[in-house]
Formats: C-alpha cells, sequence, structure tokens
C-alpha cells in the first residue's frame, strides 16, 4: 500500500471525526440552517433598504463572535475576499456618479459570503451534503456536489504537488514548470479516472448505491425553533424597513 | 465624559495623547506577560462590558445626563493594564464608528477613562481586599473601587475642561475651546459623578461582577479558564436589548454638547475655535440609524460594537506567537 494512499485514508479518518465532532457541537438541524441562510441571501437582494442589510450584518457579527479564532480568521478571510472583488468591480457606479450602488453591492456581497462562510466552517462540506439531503434534493446532485468537492480538494492537492515537484527539479534556464503544465494536466486527468474507479469500489464496499439515506432526528428541537423564529423576525423586519421604499 | 473634539485645544490633545503611549506600550507589554493567549478574547469580553455599560445613559436633574464606564470591573477581573487595552479599544471604536468622544481628544478621553479610572479602582479595591477577606467585603471593596475610580477620572476630565479658557483665549479673553473654567467645571462634573453616575457604575461593576463570580468564576483573574460560559453570553444578550434603556434619558451630559448648543449652555457663545475646529463624521452618528426607530438604532450599534471587539481582540489572540507566562 502506498505511502499518499495511506495519507489519503488519514485525511478521510481526520475528516470524519471533525465531522463528528463538529455535528455534536451543531444544536440546530442542519437543512434548517442552510434554508435560512437562503431565506437572508434572497432577502438581502431583494431590499431596498441599507439598514435591512446592515441589521443581518450585525446579526451575523454576533455569531462570528461566538466562533473560536481560527473560524473567525477563516470565515473573514473569505468575505475579504469576496467584498474586495464586489468593490473591485462596482468601483465604476463611484465615477459615474452613483457611490450609493457601489456600497449597497459591497455591503450585499460581504453578507452573502460572511453567511454561507459561517455555514461552510459550522456544518463542514459533508455536513453540507447531509443537510441537503434533509431538503430532499436529487440523489444524482447531491453525489455529484459531494464528489466534485471531495475530488476538487484531492485532485488540487495532487496538481500542486507535482507543480512543486517539477520547480524543484528546474535546471538552468529551461522553464520546466511552463513546459510541464501539460503533464500535470494530463497525469492529473489519469489519476482522477483511476480515483473514480477507486471511488467507485468504495462505494460498492459499503453497500452505497448512491442513494442518500435521510438518517438524523426528524423532530423540532429548541434550537430549531429559535432558528425558525429567527426567520421570523427577519421577515417581519423585512417588510417593516422595505414599507417606506414601497 | 466622553470630551468631544474642539472641546480641548490641540496642544492639549497632543499631550494627553503622549502621555498616554507609554501607558498603552507598558499595558501591552504586561498583559503579553500576564495573561495566557487563549486568554486574551476575554479583553473583548471585557471591552463589550465597558462599551454596553457606556451606552445606559442616566439621567440627572438639570438635563444632564452620565454612565458607568466599567473600567474598574474588567480591571477586578483581567487586571489594570488588560482594563486599560480594553477600554481604549472601546473608546476607539466609539469615537470611530458612533461619534461618541472626539478623535483629536482620543489620547484625553483614554487618559480619563482607560488609564486613571481602571488604575484608581484597582488600587482602591486591591487595598481594601487586603483588609477584608469575606465574600460581601469582596463586593464592597469592589464598590468602593469603581466609585473611586470613575470620580477620579471624572475630576481629570474636570480639569481637562476647565484649563482651557485660562490657557488658550482671544484678546477679548472670550475662550477659544471649552468656555468653561476651572470652577464651573469641577463642580459641574463632580455634582453628577459624586452621587448618581457614581451610583451607576457601582452598581454595573458589583451586578456584572457578581454574576460573573457566580457563573464563570475562572474568569476573575486565574490563568485558567479560557472559555466565555453560556451565562456571561447571555447577559451580554440580555444587555444588547436592553440598551435602549439609555434612551429613556433626555439630555446630553456635561461638556458633550454640540455645535448648536454649546451657546445656549450657557457660555452666551460659541468659542471661535470651535467653530473652526476639527469635524468627523462617523457612519452611525450617536448610535442612531436613519429611518428606523432610535430603540432599534441602539440595538444595532450595541451588536456591532460588542462584535467586533469580541472578533478583535480573538484575532489579535490567533497572531499573538509568544505563549504567555503564567
Amino acid at each position: 500500500m502506498s505511502s499518499k494512499f495511506l495519507r489519503l485514508i488519514e485525511k478521510i479518518f481526520f475528516d470524519d471525526l471533525h465531522y463528528q465532532n463538529r455535528k455534536a457541537e451543531q444544536k440546530a438541524a442542519g437543512s434548517l440552517v442552510l434554508l435560512s441562510a437562503f431565506l437572508c441571501i434572497v432577502l438581502c437582494s431583494l431590499s431596498s433598504n441599507p439598514w435591512f442589510v446592515s441589521f443581518i450584518l450585525a446579526a451575523l457579527l454576533l455569531r462570528l463572535a461566538l466562533m473560536p479564532p481560527e473560524q473567525i480568521a477563516n470565515v473573514l478571510k473569505v468575505t475579504f475576499i469576496g467584498a474586495g472583488t464586489a468593490a473591485l468591480l462596482a468601483l465604476p457606479a463611484v465615477f459615474m456618479g452613483s457611490p450609493r450602488t457601489f456600497g449597497t453591492i459591497t455591503m450585499k456581497t460581504s453578507e452573502s459570503v460572511m453567511l454561507l462562510a459561517i455555514i461552510s466552517e459550522q456544518l463542514g462540506w459533508k455536513g453540507l451534503a447531509a443537510a441537503a439531503a434533509g431538503l430532499h434534493l436529487p440523489d444524482l446532485f447531491l453525489l455529484t456536489l459531494d464528489t466534485t468537492v471531495r475530488y476538487l480538494h484531492i485532485l488540487g492537492r495532487f496538481a500542486a504537488r507535482m507543480s512543486e515537484a517539477l520547480s524543484l527539479r528546474q535546471v538552468g534556464e529551461k522553464n520546466w514548470t511552463t513546459s510541464g503544465t501539460g503533464g500535470i494536466a494530463g497525469t492529473t486527468f489519469l489519476k482522477a479516472q483511476r480515483l473514480s474507479e477507486q471511488n467507485a469500489e468504495a462505494m460498492t464496499c459499503r453497500c452505497f448505491d448512491g442513494t442518500y439515506r435521510r438518517l438524523g432526528r426528524h423532530h423540532v428541537n429548541g434550537w430549531d425553533a429559535a432558528v425558525l423564529a429567527a426567520d421570523a423576525a427577519i421577515v417581519v423586519l423585512f417588510v417593516y424597513l422595505q414599507l417606506p421604499f414601497l | 465624559m466622553h470630551i468631544p473634539d474642539n472641546y480641548l485645544s490641540p496642544a492639549t490633545c497632543a499631550v494627553m495623547t503622549a502621555v498616554m503611549v507609554p501607558a498603552w506600550i507598558i499595558s501591552v507589554k504586561k498583559v503579553k506577560e500576564e495573561l495566557p493567549k487563549e486568554k486574551l478574547p476575554m479583553l473583548g469580553i471585557g471591552a463589550a462590558f465597558s462599551f454596553l455599560g457606556m451606552m445606559f445613559n442616566v439621567p440627572l436633574p438639570g438635563g444632564t445626563t452620565g454612565h458607568a464606564v466599567g473600567g474598574t470591573l474588567i480591571a477586578s477581573l483581567l487586571g489594570p493594564y488588560a482594563a486599560c487595552i480594553s477600554v481604549s479599544v472601546a473608546l476607539l471604536l466609539q469615537a470611530l464608528l458612533f461619534g461618541d468622544g472626539g478623535i483629536l481628544a482620543f489620547g484625553a478621553n483614554c487618559f480619563n477613562m482607560a488609564f486613571v479610572l481602571p488604575f484608581t479602582g484597582w488600587v482602591v479595591t486591591s487595598v481594601l481586599l487586603k483588609r477584608i477577606q469575606s465574600r460581601k467585603g469582596e463586593l464592597a471593596a469592589v464598590a468602593a473601587g469603581s466609585y473611586a475610580g470613575i470620580n477620579a477620572a471624572a475630576l481629570c476630565a474636570a480639569i481637562e475642561f476647565g484649563i482651557q479658557p485660562l490657557l488658550f483665549h482671544d484678546a477679548a479673553g472670550n475662550a477659544l475651546y471649552c468656555p468653561y473654567g476651572l470652577a464651573v467645571s469641577i463642580p459641574a462634573m463632580m455634582a453628577g459623578h459624586l452621587t448618581v453616575f457614581g451610583l451607576a457604575e457601582i452598581v454595573f461593576t458589583v451586578a456584572v461582577y457578581a454574576f460573573i463570580r457566580k457563573v464563570s468564576p475562572s474568569m476573575i483573574r486565574a490563568s485558567e479558564g479560557t472559555k466565555t460560559s453560556a451565562g456571561l453570553k447571555a447577559l451580554i444578550a440580555v444587555l444588547i436589548a436592553a440598551t435602549p434603556l439609555g434612551l429613556l434619558a433626555e439630555g446630553t451630559a456635561w461638556g458633550e454638547w454640540g455645535m448648536d448648543e454649546i451657546a445656549s449652555s450657557g457660555a452666551g457663545y460659541t468659542p471661535a475655535g470651535m467653530l473652526s475646529g476639527f469635524e468627523f463624521r462617523s457612519i452611525l452618528p450617536d448610535y442612531e440609524v436613519p429611518g428606523v426607530p432610535p430603540a432599534f438604532g441602539y440595538i444595532l450599534s450595541a451588536a456591532i460594537g460588542v462584535a467586533l471587539l469580541v472578533i478583535l481582540f480573538k484575532l489579535i489572540s490567533l497572531v499573538t506567537p509568544k505563549k504567555a507566562k503564567i
């Protein structure tokens, strides 16, 4: 058994353990959290009142403040990248006499990215797949999403290692990194094919035919009720703040 | 007690900031030495309490208002150096985001509320704690410390206001900045702080200290215990939700009038230095959000302020490389 394969198994075990820990920490149902996030993003996009987005941002900041420092840093990193890109794209609006649009777009993007980053930190990608399964999304869609996220990570790391190995072997003037791009892409493709076969075998071993079973609790607990109450409050706030614009 | 811009001359502001620089440097050094890295987020919790305490305005007959600061509370929980940093950051946030306290006067405000207040409170509390060992005695010592701390800070602010007409005036004798001399500023500031505002500081400090001692005793100056208890989180949530109570107090605190109010406050004129002074527009001036009731604006401001303070100190704990000595 190769060391790479052992490393891969270790990574999967680590992810599983991490997922179990996250699951234990998570108090509200993942599907409900995902739906609430969707509701927030839609309402923020529809809102003409910038203060509604500010209220949501304040709530998200409070949620973020409760997270461990490492997770806060991860969320802020993603949020700043998202907000920075949005600001860059909306910058012409300032010079065309609409600075308000610049602020609105940047704020709404920040809110959406921060919300998704918080949920991603809170649930993890396996948790997100489980939450999506809870929403009764088609199994084929879930399997594609699940494997895509997993292999994006694995193949990305594989390609990065190959690129690093090539750059370390670079001698003299010849740019091995550039000339090896086709080779890296081709090898990654072959690796992807091999991994997909192994994945299919692993699925067979674990009696998984691509059908996601909806496990976990089905009753509504206090945390779910709190999320539902928060959703109701957000809708009321949206309507109240939207009235002057109607 | 938040001195706005243009009440103190730029020279006074520069001197006060220069005085605070070594205080900040020593405080940062001491906190790195004394507090473990894992406990640095507690500074954010302390700053959040101070920030919230300052939002609860208490009225005084005559139309003026004041508030608790909570500097002695943080000093009692985490030490005076940590209190200096926490209150300074809370004041910076208030000045930048909410226009509460001036940008130029930031050094002076920090000197009063982040240096004089916590250190005086801590010294008084420590001296009394050496003599009193009982549980009730501990609360009495914290109460006495908080009362002494806020009054010492108010006295310093009154002196800073009061020396302005003596040092900075035009040929006609009109003050360029704060128009009230020591004979007016000291009684005006101290009357409120020796009575109602001092009492508010005692109530806020002792109530929160007693609560923390009950629900999260490890937070009280011990090096262990780095997790914020659920009770503490609940207390912060309740305080955020209750901040609109601060709006019940009508009127402006002494020495915090706007440009349009200073002449009618009894001065009879608007000093020239104020008319041509520095002006800074904050994002949410006076904790108000346009288009929504003031209570909502207050809650939004409190939530943003608390969240930013906690996040900031958590991030600082992440980038602090050195393992502090325990």
